[in-house]
């Protein structure tokens, strides 16, 4: 037996286990982020090949890649809207498992999944910036009025984060560093942790279904898990090409441009608009603690089913509130 | 059996062959992006533009060139060069060098500008933008900023 | 007694102290401290042009009877009607003025203007030089604070006359413009007066020279010069302009030609070919700008377009002289480059087509390919069931 067939026995041997009758469509979501976070990491690599990450040249760089590479403005297309599809399918990943109960006995992984929630965000506002046009600049810039605010901490972050007090080269500079340099180790570490948890907790599965006689092997799951990944990068493409991106200009320190953040953004905005700020991001910081904590929080099916339906009643409301303001 | 075993074959080798076409579409896609490419019509990053030998423009004499898109004069003049935009301050026509009274004019509205690019007469409010010559060897360049 | 005067004293050494050794014989202040605060900003407190010099009198005593003693040439608030020459008394003595690099002949210009003329002829109700430069606040031109500072002229001329500046000009200088003229611009300051019908072309000209020029070319100069009609003002007004408009080619032709005459079909002829430039500028601009938001390179385009308006705007003053074949020339060139970038510029919307036929060919393949992945997962399914 050679060494190939060897492996692909064993593949083959751990595609045929059967798999619990209740994975069905929600089930794939965490497999889908996976095959996104794939494309980004792909798509990134590319784009640093022609990316430069300066204040004199960034704008024009990517302009560059926009275009004069060949097919250049459809891998920057893909990495953006890849982007926008990945922190969605994140989100509702996150809403079925919690209201799927499947964080139950399952708290720290529930834990590193907030994390890489958390993770994600952070990829999409610093990989915003370094596109370095008007609205990238002076919407990060807005960030910046919001955390020179707050007392003591505020100043810290920004000199850890931007470099300085002032949003320029040097914060464009870190931002990539983080972009490209240590978010990607973080992100492909915990997502490495994730998973191994789940081989090794088992998925999660009522205990009612358990009894029946299982009709699906793990290698079903993994073909139908196929189909879906077709299917998302045909939709990545898609919006790439009808939806070409659209830069607002070389980015001008001087000329003030009134930027709506991105959707996923928008609750954080919209609080922030209501409340003063320092207040705003405390009770923000309250909120992501809640949501690290929701394990706790809602032993009891029904109360979690409350706090649940609380806290997407909250952020959808600050959404909207953010998006029309 | 032998019939579904085969048809099953067959299924599992369409699907090797569809996703290794899959595949190859996606390297060759890549690859064409990885390749430089020739056309390089923009250069923003560029700091330096040739605009002619220095012998080729005689005292007193002007040469206009684009630069970035924008019209800029280099001029020879009796203190040196100077490289000025071509765009009149007013209201954006395309000045022209005088040789005989050296000064550079607006045909739209009369604005004069003199060889420091301030304003001499007529509508305008602000001095002709300057760019940056500089004579390496026997060849004159012009690049962005003051100079 | 002496304790008085001790203190007069002490109060009058304070006071030097205060206003410094520039002022140390002026005493008038003491007294008219109404009037100390205007004049001590102005020039003449600087240069030390003290009250005698335009009152007379002594300064140097607090006694009022002496200071204002008809032997010490006390003269009081000067007469309207000899402040001219007052003022002139220093102010056209090139030797006097010479130090301060002053002109003088500010009162020559003055008697020519018709504020000077009806002075010389006793009314005294005109403008005489405090009118306009006050009394006492004297301060230079350039002086953002100064009454005569090129910002402020049209509120001092107004103290006196109704008319007031309110078309582009006005709206020009409202924001800022330090070119813009103002009442002093066209009518003159120290001689000023209305300019002469014959002459308003050539007031105009000072700025717009360009359309100046090319009026003087035109068949309207001679003949507005011979029926003595105004030569801009007639289509364009004098105190209230308008921004140029070419629904003027509507309006103000036919105040003079027959809607049905040859000269007014000139006019439209001239308005059809300016527009259908302008037309094409504004369009191939948006369309730029449209490209641009889409991240396509257009710097190529941008200096073809930044010539086209060139074109256009050279068009602008040519108009005057109705001369069809010039103006036909510049606005060609301008309307044939700008549909020449529109065109290229539609071009880019090409690239979109084929960009969809290629996703619709990627779609296709990735149709079959999730068909090929389903028929692979319903033989497996169908296999252990």
């Amino acid at each position: 037996m050679s060494a190939f067939a060897r492996v692909r026995e064993l593949l083959s041997a751990e595609l045929r286990q059967i798999a619990p009758p209740s994975v069905g469509f929600w089930q794939i979501l965490g497999g889908l982020t996976l095959f996104l976070l794939f494309l980004e990491i792909t798509t990134g690599i590319l784009l640093m090949v022609y990316y430069r990450p300066s204040a004199d040249e960034a704008y024009e760089s990517v302009f560059y890649i926009i275009n004069d590479v060949q097919l250049g403005w459809l891998i920057h297309g893909m990495h953006r809207w890849g982007a926008q599809l990945f922190i969605l399918l994140v989100l509702v990943h996150l809403i079925r498992v919690y209201f799927a109960e499947a964080y139950r006995e399952r708290e720290l992984n529930w834990v590193i999944g907030v994390v890489l929630l958390l993770v994600v965000g952070a990829f999409a506002f610093t990989g915003t910036l370094l596109v370095w046009d008007q609205r990238a600049f002076w919407g990060t810039d807005a960030v910046r009025r919001v955390l020179a605010e707050i007392p003591i901490v505020g100043r810290a972050i920004l000199y850890f984060l931007w470099g300085g007090t002032e949003l320029d080269a040097n914060a464009l500079l870190r931002f990539y560093v983080f972009h490209v340099g240590l978010l990607p180790w973080i992100a492909i570490g915990l997502v490495m942790v994730h998973l191994y948890l789940v081989s090794r907790q088992g998925i999660f599965h009522r205990a009612e279904a358990q009894e029946q006689q299982s009709a699906q092997t793990y290698g079903d799951i993994v073909l139908r898990g196929l189909i879906f990944v077709v299917l998302s990068f045909g939709i990545v493409l898609t919006l790439a090409v009808i939806f070409p991106v659209e830069l607002s200009g070389r980015a001008d320190p001087l000329t003030y441009q009134s930027v709506k953040p991105p959707w996923y953004f928008l609750p954080a905005y919209g609080l922030l608009k209501l409340v003063p700020k320092a207040a705003g991001v405390a009770l923000a910081s309250l909120g992501v603690l809640g949501l690290f904590a929701a394990p706790w929080l809602g032993r009891n099916s029904w109360v979690a089913w409350g706090l649940g339906m609380l806290g997407i009643a909250t952020v959808a409301l600050l959404a909207a509130y953010g998006w029309r303001w | 059996m032998t019939e579904k075993h085969e048809r099953r074959t067959f299924l599992s080798k369409l699907l090797g062959g569809a996703l290794a076409v899959g595949v190859v579409g996606v390297i060759g896609a890549v690859m064409a992006y990885l390749f430089p490419p020739e056309r390089r019509v923009f250069n923003p990053a560029r700091r330096r533009m040739r605009v002619a030998r220095a012998d080729e423009i005689p005292l007193g004499k002007g040469k206009q060139v684009l630069f970035d898109g924008e019209p800029v004069w280099v001029l020879h003049l009796k203190g040196g060069w100077s490289a000025f935009s071509a765009i009149c301050t007013h209201q954006g026509c395309i000045v022209h060098w005088d040789e005989k009274r050296l000064i550079l004019s607006c045909p739209c509205h009369a604005g004069l500008f003199d060889t420091n690019g301030n304003v001499l007469s007529g509508l305008p409010r602000r001095p002709l933008k300057r760019f940056r010559v500089s004579v390496v060897r026997d060849e004159i360049f012009i690049g962005p900023g003051e100079g | 007694m002496s304790a008085r005067f001790l203190s007069i004293m002490i109060l009058a050494l304070a006071l030097a102290e205060l206003t410094g050794r520039a002022q140390e014989q002026n005493f008038c202040l003491v007294c008219h401290s109404e009037i100390k605060v205007d004049y001590l900003e102005s020039i003449h407190a600087a240069f030390n042009v003290t009250c005698v010099a335009c009152h007379g009198g002594d300064p140097t005593t607090l006694d009022s009877r002496a200071a204002h003693a008809l032997e010490a040439f006390f003269r009081g608030t000067p007469q309207r009607a000899e402040i001219p020459e007052l003022c002139a008394s220093c102010h056209s003595d090139p030797m006097r003025m010479k130090p301060y690099g002053l002109r003088t002949d500010q009162y020559a210009e003055y008697q020519t203007s018709r504020h000077g003329k009806l002075l010389a002829q006793g009314d005294t109700r005109v403008a005489v030089c405090t009118d306009c430069h006050t009394a006492h606040r004297i301060l230079p031109a350039w002086e953002p604070r100064s009454t005569v500072h090129f910002e402020n002229i049209p509120s001092t001329c107004a103290r006196c006359h109704a008319q007031r500046d309110q078309g582009v000009h006005s709206a020009a200088l409202a924001k800022g413009n330090t070119k813009a003229p103002t009442c002093a611009t066209c009518h003159g300051a120290h001689g000023a007066a209305p300019p002469g019908v014959e002459n308003v072309s050539k007031v105009c000209g000072m700025c717009h020279l360009a359309e100046r020029t090319h009026f003087e070319s035109s068949p309207h100069k001679k003949s507005m010069d011979a029926q003595n009609i105004g030569e801009c003002a007639s289509c364009h007004g004098s105190h209230t302009i308008e921004p140029t408009d070419r629904k003027l080619f509507d309006t103000v032709c036919t105040n003079c030609h027959g809607a049905d005459s040859r000269a007014h079909l000139v006019g439209q002829k001239i308005k059809t070919l300016l527009l259908a430039a302008d037309e094409s500028l504004r369009e191939a601009t948006h369309l730029l700008e449209q490209a641009q938001q889409r991240a396509v390179d257009v710097s190529a385009y941008r200096s073809r377009l930044i010539e086209a308006r060139s074109y256009f705007l050279q068009a602008l003053p040519v108009q005057h002289s109705l001369d069809i074949p010039h103006i036909e020339e510049l606005t060609r060139r301008a309307k044939s480059i700008a549909d020449d970038v529109r065109s290229s510029l539609h071009s880019f919307q090409g690239v979109m087509a084929i960009r969809l036929l290629g996703l619709t060919l990627v779609w296709v393949f990735l149709l079959l390919l999730m068909i090929v992945i389903y028929l692979a997962l319903r033989e497996r399914r169908g296999e252990h069931l």
